[in-house]
């Protein structure tokens, strides 16, 4: 069992645009950072920002921020976001024993919570 | 041929047997998928035949006195005129995505607020490049290769670790923040307003905040230095441009310092300068109240549900717009037209399929810094967005 599994964390979160092909939701967090705080990669996280989650698979990049990680922007980010955040934020991430978030998925709730 | 994966758009893109040379890995992946996730004609759920497409747009587009025409920025100058003449047939609003991307910067420069110049004149003569809240690395990949820190510029011909000063300011040591080690400074922000008052402070010999001075002083010793602006910067200044325009001023009573913006869709300055030359406006537009205002931007027409029909052209509001707007997005009637299959379109009434411009149709398009570029594309398409948009100019 991983204590950390059971703990949220508070994260800076920046919204950036990346080069390379992105399908999926990840999240790209600070090694140290994870490491702290008991992340793998690999791991499900949610990021949670007020009302609003979504799930993103972690994978590790030293040029995320210290204290926190970066989300492409992407059809997760702007439904957690508004325009005062939307560059950067501050959100809770928790470890979960789900998938990572589907784009149909954040569409059906956009649809059924209209 | 010219890459349109960016606003660079790279005019040096070749093939040969096969192979895409010169392209970055975005640029790359733009020209060699665009046969991949084509998006379909379909109204109401059901494929059909493009006219058929067309029609049933018109007819959406007829029936309200509340239409909104937005995007558009991948669409060359030629579309974008035509659909500007649609949005005046309709006396209707028309946005695109500067709105909410950088249209502030593009609209300073087009009305002469802030110095500017071309990214051959940055590559010729910039000493101090300095990149503010954006990531060429991966917004622009080639930028800095093909355009600024890297090339050997005619008055620059030593080096970028002699004849170039790197400035990185952002709120992460991102790839670029990373090359800044000799002859280069790294900024970590956490208020770009409070940079801006340590600018200024140190400007009149005052100690700031951030350890700036040194940045000033290489400045001094050049004829030419630039900032390349992104939406960090933008979303950093909360609104208030008038501190980032004033510094570039302040800076300019001692030293040449230019402002280009930095990392948008591949026509976005396009969009803006067509709008302006015709309406003196460069976004969110009502051709009915013959002004532009913040209260017409995209956004706020969905959001306060004062919209009933959107045609959408080259871009996905449902993937890139903050939940408070996409779920309004549901309320109302959507036509959109797109080369690719977008989340928007899956619950659209209408979805026309278009051309990738610059790669099955032609045009003109004008990259970040103005400069406008003869698109030269390597295969051909007869339904592209100048087909479909005089189509429905005709139509109505």
């Amino acid at each position: 069992m991983r204590l950390t599994k059971l703990m949220k964390f508070e994260a800076f979160i920046v919204v950036a645009r990346i080069s390379w092909e992105q399908k999926k939701a990840i999240i790209y967090l600070n090694p140290e950072f994870a490491k702290k705080n008991g992340i793998r990669e690999g791991d499900v996280v949610s990021v949670i920002k007020g009302e609003r989650k979504a799930n993103f698979r972690v994978k590790f990049l030293d040029t995320a921020p210290e204290n926190g990680g970066m989300i492409p922007n992407s059809i997760y980010t702007s439904y957690l976001l508004d325009f005062n955040t939307f560059k950067n934020f501050r959100a809770y991430i928790e470890i979960v024993e789900e998938e990572e978030s589907k784009p149909e998925e954040i569409v059906d709730i956009i649809m059924n919570k209209k | 041929m010219i890459c349109t994966g960016c606003s660079c758009l790279c005019d040096d893109i070749e093939f040969e047997n096969g192979k895409i040379l010169n392209a970055c890995e975005k640029g790359f992946r733009h020209i060699s998928g665009y046969k991949e996730r084509r998006a379909k004609n379909i109204v109401n759920g059901k494929e059909v035949d493009v006219d058929t497409a067309i029609d049933k747009a018109l007819e959406i587009l007829k029936s309200t006195k509340k239409a909104v025409i937005y995007g558009l920025d991948t669409s060359t100058v030629e579309a974008q005129r035509i659909a500007i003449k649609i949005s005046e047939k309709l006396n209707c609003y028309i946005d695109d995505n500067s709105s909410f991307c950088l249209g502030e910067f593009v609209e300073a420069i087009l009305k002469k607020e802030v110095p500017t110049s071309t990214l051959e004149e940055v590559r010729d003569k910039a000493y101090v490049i300095l990149y503010w809240g954006t990531n060429p690395y991966h917004s622009l990949p080639r930028h800095m290769s093909k355009f600024t820190y890297y090339p050997r510029g005619s008055k620059r011909n030593r080096g970028y670790d002699e004849d170039r000063f790197l400035v990185v300011i952002d709120v992460r040591k991102s790839e670029v923040a990373k090359l800044a080690k000799k002859n280069a400074r790294f900024i970590k922000v956490e208020n770009d307003i409070e940079l801006i008052e340590s600018f200024l402070k140190a400007i009149e010999g005052k100690a700031s905040k951030y350890d700036v001075a040194g940045i000033l002083r290489e400045m001094k010793r050049a004829d030419f230095n630039v900032i390349f602006g992104g939406l960090g910067l933008k979303y950093g200044l909360k609104g208030n441009y008038s501190y980032l325009y004033n510094l570039i001023k302040k800076i300019n009573e001692f030293t040449p310092l230019f402002f280009i913006p930095a990392g948008f869709h591949s026509n976005m300055r396009g969009f803006n300068e067509t709008l302006f030359e015709e309406v003196r406006a460069i976004n969110k537009f009502s051709f009915l109240e013959k002004k532009s205002s913040p209260s017409f931007a995209f956004s706020e027409l969905v959001k306060n549900e004062n919209v009933d029909v959107a045609m959408i052209v080259g871009t996905d509001p449902l993937s890139s717009l903050p939940y408070e707007v996409s779920r309004k997005l549901l309320d109302m009637k959507k036509i959109v037209i797109d080369p690719r299959e977008t989340i928007t379109a899956k619950i659209a009434e209408v979805s026309i399929c278009s051309a990738f411009s610059g790669i099955e149709t032609e045009g003109e398009m004008v990259r970040s810094d103005g400069i406008r570029v003869k698109l030269s594309p390597i295969d051909k398409s007869e339904i592209d967005d100048v087909y479909i948009f005089k189509k429905i100019l005709e139509g109505l």
